[in-house]
């Protein structure tokens, strides 16, 4: 759970009425955004509820760094008031949609980045974000042999000899 | 006591939120907030584990689309050998054993449609091998099957049986697809699955095939977006009892959202074999945009008739005769294709095929409106229209050619294609059906009808003993060889003739003079072009 920190409850004249928020990213860097950037994130408009329970602000502290920090702001600035069928928790669970073009940008990026991306998205329950993630890494295994898998997203095989090679195993047929 | 937590070094985002403000704003109780600060700048970075141990819910997320895309039919084998938390996460993963395809062996639908526990799953494939208890257990996990598409070719009528039974009486309440096909006729079961439409508040889609006729007056189906009945060949439909038009026609009055639809021999051959119902009666059909009929062409007219149809839906017709000898022989029967006033449909057609089975006396007419490509005589798919008629039942080439001129919209064609394999007794007569068909730029005639023009033309060459064109065209009463087919746009003719001694001197005495009337002339003797 992330640490929250208060702060007075003044507003401040900007970019249409839109608060402001301070992420404090885990390389104790503060960046400060728009409450309705975040919107999409259900971890954060969860944490705004909590505070206007308490007629207070706060500082958000978040367990990844700045760098990513920064990628899923990006994120979420490009669909500032977008809506996407994903993030609606109202909205059946959608089909295969198509790719967007913009996230296939967004995520050209090493795979230790799309996968700290999709660890931050995922904390900060966004779902689209997890999705166009899970996607990309869909795309890097597929049609890849086990080992292939394994080696392309750094994952040990800790199977014993036996366990790997063993036909009993119920999954796998 | 109070100072800004906000470092010198904050970040403001593109946003363009004045950083000075926000020190003003953002301000609290430093002592908690360095407190806090000194808690995570001890963390160091990201706190993220490798993606062993992501959460399941991101595998989740992943493996769901690694299933979509992937084209093997068993996706999970090496995801859940990468480690044991992948084959643990896997285990657990619902959607990983949504999609079960019953070539796996019966053990395998069972254990996947447990580990798919309450998640909506797909079952397709072959179901000749399920045994009663797999058919017994996919009834009991109807409940959450979305999708079920058989296909039978051997299984025992008693399965078929034990299977629709099942569908008749269980709840399928998030069904949207369900498909049945019977490829093994003698196994007609004696009931039908009509059931499941009274459980199956989403079902979108129904595909029925080879299940014999159609209970039509038990089917409730308000929510159907795409419907297909095809029932046994067309030898076979004799079999089977056929409904009455009205009972049809009360159906697809209960089907508001039916967006495609294609019956197959399941509806009466003829209007007069079933009672009269009420010659008026028109059904709105306001969503749908594709239909294909395939049926007599009396059956498939009549039906055309009682239809309102929107106008961009496309019409495909495939109709055969077996009727008797008098049976659907009239331009009458056909208006309720060709002219888009003809009934209650306005829609254009699209494509028409009317096969019979005698062919050695049949004409073929293909119509394309494509603007690119080639004329093709092999009746590919260019053709957009194509019908195989038998010349003795009187009705003639003309008259189909005008009534399908008609139902060409915008009147756009621009290539045409006649083959026959009737003689062509007077060729003049046979030329007058292309009349008004001002927009054809090319023209292929082909087997006797070209070798028809042929005769008709070489044969007087040869005994005038002249090349005159003037004398020629004065035989076919024309001034210009491209008013002769009555095309003044025509500007490629092929000729292909069977018969290369009629093709040969035609081609010798008139071919210059044609050239310059033709942009383009091919003549062919044969296959071989001259």
């Amino acid at each position: 759970m992330p640490t929250i920190v208060s702060v007075d409850d003044s507003t401040v004249p900007g970019e249409g009425s839109s608060r402001l928020l301070l992420l404090v990213s885990s390389d104790n860097k503060h960046i400060v955004v728009e409450e309705d950037i975040m919107s999409r994130s259900r971890f954060i408009s969860k944490q705004v509820e909590g505070f206007e329970a308490t007629s207070q602000r706060h500082a958000i502290l978040l367990p990844f760094s700045s760098f990513v920090l920064n990628k899923v702001i990006e994120y979420c600035s490009h669909y500032r008031g977008y809506y996407l069928l994903e993030d609606d928790p109202d909205a059946a669970p959608p089909g295969r949609s198509p790719v967007r073009e913009w996230d296939q940008e967004f995520l050209d990026v090493d795979r230790n980045m799309l996968l700290r991306i999709i660890k931050a998205a995922h904390y900060l329950e966004i779902k689209s974000l997890v999705g166009s993630c899970a996607r990309a890494i869909a795309d890097m295994i597929r049609g890849k042999t086990t080992e292939e898998m394994r080696e392309i997203l750094g994952v040990e095989n800790d199977f014993t000899p036996e366990e790997e090679h063993s036909p009993s195993s119920k999954c796998t047929g | 006591m109070s100072e800004s937590i906000i470092p010198d070094d904050a970040t403001v985002t593109s946003n363009e939120v004045d950083a000075g403000n926000m020190k003003t704003f953002l301000s609290g109780d430093v002592e908690a907030a360095h407190a806090v600060l000194g808690l995570v700048s001890t963390t160091g970075s990201d706190a993220l584990a490798p993606i062993p141990q992501f959460p399941p819910e991101i595998f989740t997320a992943i493996f769901a689309f690694h299933m979509d895309d992937y084209e093997e039919s068993t996706p999970w084998v090496g995801i859940s050998h990468v480690c044991r938390y992948w084959r643990d996460v896997a285990l657990e993963c619902a959607q990983l054993w949504g999609r079960i395809d019953l070539s796996y062996g019966n053990q395998w639908v069972r254990e996947m449609l447990v580990r798919a526990h309450l998640t909506p799953v797909e079952i397709y494939g072959e179901g000749d091998h399920l045994t009663i208890s797999i058919v017994e257990f996919i009834i009991v996990h109807l409940s959450h099957i979305r999708a079920l598409r058989l296909r039978f070719v051997s299984l025992p009528q008693g399965r078929l049986q034990m299977l629709y039974q099942g569908l008749l009486d269980s709840p399928a309440p998030i069904i949207e697809s369900l498909s049945l096909i019977n490829h093994h006729p003698s196994s007609l079961p004696s009931g039908l699955p009509v059931g499941v439409t009274h459980h199956a508040p989403r079902l979108r889609s129904l595909l029925l095939q080879g299940l014999g006729q159609i209970a039509w007056t038990q089917f409730s189906l308000p929510n159907i977006v795409a419907l297909r009945i095809i029932n046994p060949t067309m030898g076979q439909t004799h079999l089977l009892p056929l409904p009455f038009f009205d009972h049809i026609l009360d159906f697809l009055a209960g089907l508001p959202s039916l967006e495609s639809l294609l019956l197959k021999d399941c509806f009466p051959r003829s209007y007069e074999q079933t009672e009269p119902g009420h010659p008026g009666r028109v059904v709105d059909l306001a969503r749908l945009q594709e239909i294909e009929l395939i049926g007599t062409v009396s059956g498939c007219a009549r039906l055309f008739e009682h239809l309102r149809i929107p106008p961009s839906a496309h019409r495909d017709v495939s109709c055969s005769i077996t009727g008797t000898e008098d049976e659907n022989l009239y331009p009458s029967v056909f208006s309720a294709f060709f002219n888009p006033l003809g009934g209650s449909s306005s829609a254009p057609l699209r494509a028409m095929s009317v096969m019979n089975y005698e062919p050695e006396t049949s004409l073929y007419f293909a119509v394309s409106t494509e603007s690119e490509g080639c004329v093709d005589p092999d009746w590919d798919g260019q053709a957009r229209l194509k019908l195989v008629w038998p010349m003795r039942r009187g009705l003639m080439h003309y008259d189909l050619l005008r009534l399908a001129h008609g139902a060409i919209p915008g009147r756009g064609i621009q290539k045409l294609s006649v083959a026959t394999t009737a003689l062509i007794w007077n060729v003049n007569d046979w030329l007058s059906c292309f009349a008004n068909l001002d927009g054809v730029e090319e023209l292929y005639v082909g087997y006797e009808a070209a070798d028809a023009i042929c005769d008709a033309l070489s044969t007087f060459v040869l005994e005038e003993g002249t090349t005159d064109w003037r004398t020629l065209t004065r035989v076919m009463d024309i001034e210009d060889p491209r008013r002769c087919f009555f095309l003044p746009k025509l500007s490629r003719l092929v000729l292909q003739s069977a018969c290369e001694e009629l093709a040969q001197p035609f081609a010798t005495a008139v071919k210059a003079r044609i050239l310059s009337y033709f942009d383009r002339f091919s003549l062919r003797a044969g296959r071989c072009d001259l």
